[in-house]
């Protein structure tokens, strides 16, 4: 009896050492074998990734206005798995964010554990969907773009997307500069699903660049204005501003009409967010005769007292016929341009010879980009001697059969005021980034001679001072420019519209130190449609406050013989 | 002796087990004041760039003008003169005062009247 209670005790005896030695076992194959799979498991259950975005840049004018910048914002997502009633959040939500009830439902329904629910909210809807307590609602924080000017320089800053990546206008073009790198850190989260920075791990994330325009949001605000007032007036569908510094091609406007709101854009059709002044082509009419102007004057071919005879109004060409406005018999070299007689420059033209107008019209940047750092800039259209039409000679020199962009018109008047030099427009001075301020190189190489340049700029002033452009004139200011009326070429007609014109004016102030270029472009004016009428009054209202601006001691300095 | 060595042990290995228990509560603790403190922070953050999204939006160029249009202010506009040719500024016909102002430097008006145009 006794040795078979003794073999029992070690059957059990055997039994426990048995599991306790195949519990070793697992225990050791769990703990050794299959460490770094439970380890991890436990860490991704424990411990979140939490993605810090990069702030992006803020874009500033010229005096340190802010023009675009980035704010905090929350988003609400939801985790439908915590949300019980769906029905009743929908509704709620539904209410407070002014989204419609049976979108956040269907949202609500899905089978997933993250949705979002609204992006981007504003403080005051945050605050009340907080103070609700919904389970399986929550926040991210995220960045918001925000322009303060609201529809002021819009197209020229263009837009991000609600990713905060540039997709039009500068935030496209300096994208790369402006967009932060984003950052991560990582949180324990305990069981109540509270984060907790116990061993932060972070990749710190980088804030963007800042940019710094050479566009002065006070002349901008003017310019915006006055050519918003003209479009009304004159009932016309679009149009575009441009104030370049003649020296340096810092554009301090460029405004187009009409114009967006960035902050709101689901209300604006893409077709209003294009930069007009960059990115549209146009024949330009008479402004384009300053090429004629500098091609004759360089080329040595006419002094000011030859005269021309200009046909009385009426002159056959190859192919087609010349014709003023005004009737003119024998006018000087000077006055044809004074009185934008087209009979005139065609004859000029003609005795300048294809060859060398076209060297010019190239010599002034037509036909090429100007390279001014906005995305979509318009090549222009110029067409080489060799594929002219019989008309060409005549009609390109009197700005017909060409197309050009504003900026390449008043690129090319700039040289008048800077003494022959293109100069390369530009509307990003500088780039800062953590204390170091990087300025944008200026650009800029002679075409034409210093004489030639000051011979053309007395005969563009005369222009506005008792010619075509008399409208734009301000007295005891020394202004140039041409005025350009030009018919719209309908393509699906393959005719030119009577009806559509564009009316022009591109002119600049040479009392200003330094000198200021401003080109003004109304599309499809009603009533009138004269560049005179229509485009250099408006000129003249822009002028003037460009005078007062930025006059002042420049001023002075620049007329050390003056008083002020 | 033995079990005297034994019992000292234990305690110390119990009193090391619970130092090192506190400390590690201590972190946790910390852990979380220091998450509330950037919780509370990022809180007012965000308050802070509302008030300047609002700040900002007040003060923009276009609200600035619009209030100066309203007021008739014209805080930016300079008035000025221009091509007018320099002229002989106007002296005291007194010699005795024509000394005391080159003395005391103080400015004599020009003969062209400015007087409207400089503001």
């Amino acid at each position: 009896m006794k040795i078979r209670d003794g073999l029992r005790v070690n059957y059990i005896y055997a039994f426990f050492v048995f599991f306790f030695i195949l519990l070793f076992l697992r225990i050791t194959y769990l703990q050794v074998f299959r460490k770094n799979f439970f380890q991890n498991l436990a860490q991704n259950q424990y411990y979140r990734l939490i993605p810090l975005s990069g702030k992006r840049g803020a874009i500033f004018d010229s005096k340190g206005r802010t023009l675009a910048t980035e704010i905090n914002t929350h988003s609400v997502f939801a985790d439908p798995l915590f949300v019980k009633d769906k029905e009743a959040t929908a509704r709620i939500l539904s209410e407070n964010l002014n989204l419609p009830k049976q979108k956040i439902k269907e949202r609500l329904m899905r089978k997933k554990r993250f949705v979002w629910i609204k992006r981007k909210i504003s403080w005051s809807e945050k605050e009340k969907i907080k103070a609700l307590k919904i389970k399986g609602i929550g926040f991210l924080r995220e960045h918001k773009r925000f322009y303060p000017q609201d529809k002021l320089t819009s197209s020229l800053l263009g837009v991000t997307d609600i990713d905060s990546r540039g997709i039009d206008g500068l935030e496209l073009q300096y994208d790369s500069y402006l967009c932060g790198k984003d950052g991560m850190v990582r949180v324990l989260q305990d069981s109540t699903s509270h984060e907790i920075i116990l061993t932060p791990q972070i990749i710190t994330p980088q804030e963007g660049r800042d940019v710094i325009l050479t566009i002065d949001s006070q002349l901008q605000y003017w310019a915006e204005n006055f050519l918003e007032e003209t479009i009304k007036k004159f009932s016309a569908k679009e149009g575009s501003v441009i104030i370049m510094n003649a020296l340096t091609g810092e554009i301090l406007v460029l405004a187009n009409y009409p114009n967006f709101n960035p902050n709101n854009l689901k209300e604006f059709s893409p077709q209003i967010m294009r930069d007009k002044a960059v990115c549209d082509m146009f024949e330009p009419g008479s402004v384009f005769k300053a090429v004629t102007l500098i091609a004759a004057i360089e080329e040595n071919k006419f002094s000011d007292s030859d005269t021309i005879f200009c046909e009385n109004g009426s002159y056959k060409i190859p192919g087609s016929t010349l014709h003023d406005v005004h009737p003119y018999g024998t006018l000087t070299f000077r006055e044809v341009f004074k009185k934008s007689s087209n009979i005139g420059v065609g004859k000029i033209a003609n005795r300048v010879g294809s060859q060398k107008v076209y060297t010019y019209i190239k010599k002034l940047g037509f036909g090429d980009k100007t390279g001014i750092d906005l995305p979509g800039e318009i090549r222009g259209n110029v067409k080489p001697p060799s594929v002219w039409s019989k008309t060409s000679p005549y009609m390109i020199p009197i700005g017909q059969e060409v197309g050009v962009s504003l900026i390449q018109l008043v690129r090319a008047y700039a040289v008048f005021a800077n003494d022959g030099y293109l100069v390369k427009p530009h509307v990003v001075k500088a780039i800062y980034s953590q204390g170091i301020y990087k300025e944008m190189p200026i650009e800029r190489k002679m075409v034409i001679s210093t004489s030639t340049a000051k011979r053309a700029k007395g005969i563009l002033e005369d222009v506005v001072k008792d010619g075509t452009g008399k409208l734009a004139d301000i007295e005891g200011v020394k202004i140039g420019g041409k005025t350009g009326t030009a018919q719209y070429f309908d393509v699906k007609a393959g005719h030119y519209s009577s009806t559509q014109y564009r009316a022009s004016f591109v002119g600049f102030i040479s009392d200003l130190n330094p000198p200021v270029v401003i080109g003004v472009s109304v599309f499809e004016p009603k009533g009138s449609h004269y560049g005179g009428v229509v485009s250099a009054p408006l000129f003249k209202k822009i002028a003037e406050k460009t005078v007062k601006y930025l006059g002042g001691e420049k001023i002075a300095a620049a007329f050390p013989g003056n008083q002020n | 002796m033995k079990k005297k060595s034994f019992a000292i042990f234990i305690v110390f290995l119990f009193i090391a087990s619970l130092t090192f228990l506190h400390q590690k509560i201590l972190i946790y603790v910390e852990a979380y004041k220091i998450s509330k403190n950037h919780r509370l922070s990022n809180e007012l953050v965000d308050k802070r760039d509302y008030l300047v999204y609002n700040l900002t939006k007040e003060t923009s160029v276009q609200k600035i003008n619009q209030w100066a249009e309203k007021n008739k202010f014209s805080p930016t506009e300079k008035v000025l003169a221009l091509n007018l040719r320099r002229t002989e500024p106007v002296k005291p016909a007194n010699k005795v005062m024509a000394m005391f102002t080159d003395l005391l430097g103080i400015p004599t008006g020009s003969s062209t009247a400015l007087a409207g145009e400089k503001e």
